[in-house]
């Protein structure tokens, strides 16, 4: 009927007209303020060049997300080329993820504050422990996945364990990783985050997660909610961006249907 | 009609006494078995599913983990350890043996760059070359996704053609074809392949195909897989062959 970008602006005017509404019937503005007052402080603040503006918050949680994720993404490939080509390897990341991948990334930061203490490095450690385990997992059941013919096909061409995976293994699992990432990255920003939250500007600037408290407590509840509307933001950035990869890799390639809407 | 000569010469691949178990364990998948294959020459294997075709194959191929080889299998004299390009292997499963990620051209040109170390401005006449031959020219900026099951086996014959090996393994390449597509592609594959001088391999379950492709056709018995005659084809018609061919199955089947 409607095509997809249609689709998306109406149901996102329905969210913002249902809030609206909301907003008015309560007529509360310090537990729920209106769209147009939450979207005035969302302008403000991100125009405000100060310490007190989004900007520095959110680059502050961008760098600890982005390389938390990328410190994560090492450490989950080389569990999954480990596991891959070695028994042992197997066992330890069976083991491993059946262990800790079901644990939310938050209960182990008072252990990270216990390591690092209240500093930047426990922040990356949170971010790099919810990524790992979720795009490990995924990673090694797209190995497992790749036909044992296009296996065969690098064998026979002679290659050795470590070409055959970054030749062969790594571009034909392309599908599982993607959706590793994705996963992993959405663990990693969620509690990188809560973690912010918790230790605040001790770490630094603060993040993301450190403003919505400060606003909070500054009773700045259409700051609150900008907040969140830029959390919202940044993991539909996000999605965007792996979305555009996927285009132009695997759905290209044939290794994953296009939506058929 | 089969060729009428062949290309006399010293056996490059040799077999002698070769039985083979999934595991030390395991029964015996083939037995006792011995052939060989001098350069250009062209040997089919027949036999029932389960007869340990596919096994032989693994074993020239040098896929030997999981299996458990006594005898001798040699080419040019050296023992047979592990995969080598030389011995190069075209698998049934056309779709499996692309490179998705690849177009129809570096799919082709991909072995030799990344075996002989060529570099892609260097191989790409070649490939050009090899996909005009078996009528995929227009096809070389496509994906193996956007092919048909045909094309993709003739992708996989290009990518054998030009690769410089001493031994072409076929693995019932075209098994998943229709009767059309394989007929078509069966004629197209032997003047392609004339000018070889590679020891060919083809293993099927199609008895005219064995006829018309091999040299001589090589009969398996089943349970374990035992050679139970080395058919001659030269100057004699195909559907002679295949008669012999289908007599020699019968009677196994018979027997069993």
């Amino acid at each position: 009927m409607y095509n997809a970008y249609t689709r998306k602006v109406l149901v996102l005017l329905a969210i913002f007209g249902g809030w609206e509404i909301a907003a008015r019937l309560a007529d509360s503005p310090l537990m729920l303020p209106t769209v147009g007052d939450t979207f005035q402080a969302l302008l403000s603040t991100i125009a405000n060049p100060n310490e007190d503006g989004i900007r520095l918050y959110v680059w502050e949680t961008m760098k600890a997300l982005v390389s938390g994720f990328a410190l994560g993404s090492v450490i989950a490939s080389i569990l999954t080329v480990l596991a891959v080509n070695t028994k042992i390897g197997e066992d330890f990341l069976a083991m491993i993820t059946s262990a800790l991948a079901p644990m939310p990334a938050v209960a182990v930061f008072p252990i990270a504050l216990l390591i690092f203490g209240i500093s930047f490095h426990s922040i990356l450690f949170i971010s790099a422990f919810a990524s790992t385990f979720p795009l490990a997992i995924s990673m090694y059941a797209g190995f497992r996945q790749v036909s044992k013919t296009l296996k065969n096909v690098g064998r026979n061409w002679g290659m050795n364990p470590l070409e055959l995976t970054i030749r062969i293994l790594i571009p034909a699992s392309l599908p599982s990783i993607i959706t590793g990432l994705k996963n992993g990255f959405g663990n990693s920003f969620r509690a990188l985050v809560a973690c912010e939250m918790v230790v605040g500007a001790a770490t630094g600037a603060g993040g993301i997660g450190f403003f919505l408290m400060q606003q909070k407590q500054n009773l700045e509840i259409p700051a609150v909610w900008a907040g969140i509307i830029a959390i919202m933001t940044i993991g539909l950035m996000f999605e965007w961006v792996f979305t555009q990869i996927e285009n132009r890799t695997v759905k290209r390639w044939g290794m994953l249907a296009h939506s058929q809407k | 009609m089969v060729p009428s000569t062949l290309d006399a010469g010293s056996p490059a691949l040799v077999l002698e006494g070769v039985s083979i178990r999934y595991g030390a364990a395991a029964p015996v998948a083939v037995e006792n078995v011995s052939f060989s294959c001098t350069r250009g020459e062209r040997l089919s294997i027949v036999g029932h599913s389960g007869c340990g075709k596919s096994t032989v194959l693994k074993a020239i191929g040098g896929f030997h983990d999981g299996l458990k080889i006594d005898g001798s299998l040699t080419l040019h004299g050296h023992p047979i350890t592990r995969p080598d390009p030389i011995r190069y292997v075209v698998w049934q499963d056309a779709e499996g043996q692309m490179l998705p990620w690849l177009t129809v051209a570096e799919n082709v040109a991909y072995p030799l760059i990344y075996i002989y170390k060529r570099t892609k401005k260097e191989v790409m006449p070649e490939v050009q070359e090899a996909l005009k031959k078996v009528k995929l020219s227009a096809f070389a900026d496509r994906y193996p996704h956007e092919l048909s099951g045909g094309q993709r086996q003739r992708v996989s014959i290009a990518r054998a053609l030009l690769m410089p090996c001493e031994v072409l393994l076929m693995d019932e390449p075209f098994s998943a074809l229709d009767a059309l597509t394989r007929s078509d592609l069966q004629d197209e594959f032997l003047d392609l392949f004339a000018q070889s001088e590679a020891c060919l391999v083809w293993i099927t379950h199609d008895l005219k195909e064995a006829a018309k492709i091999g040299h001589r056709v090589l009969v398996l018995d089943s349970h374990p897989g035992r050679v139970k005659r080395i058919v001659d084809t030269t100057s004699r018609q195909t559907h002679e062959v295949e008669k012999e061919l289908d007599a020699l199955i019968k009677e196994e089947k018979d027997h069993v």
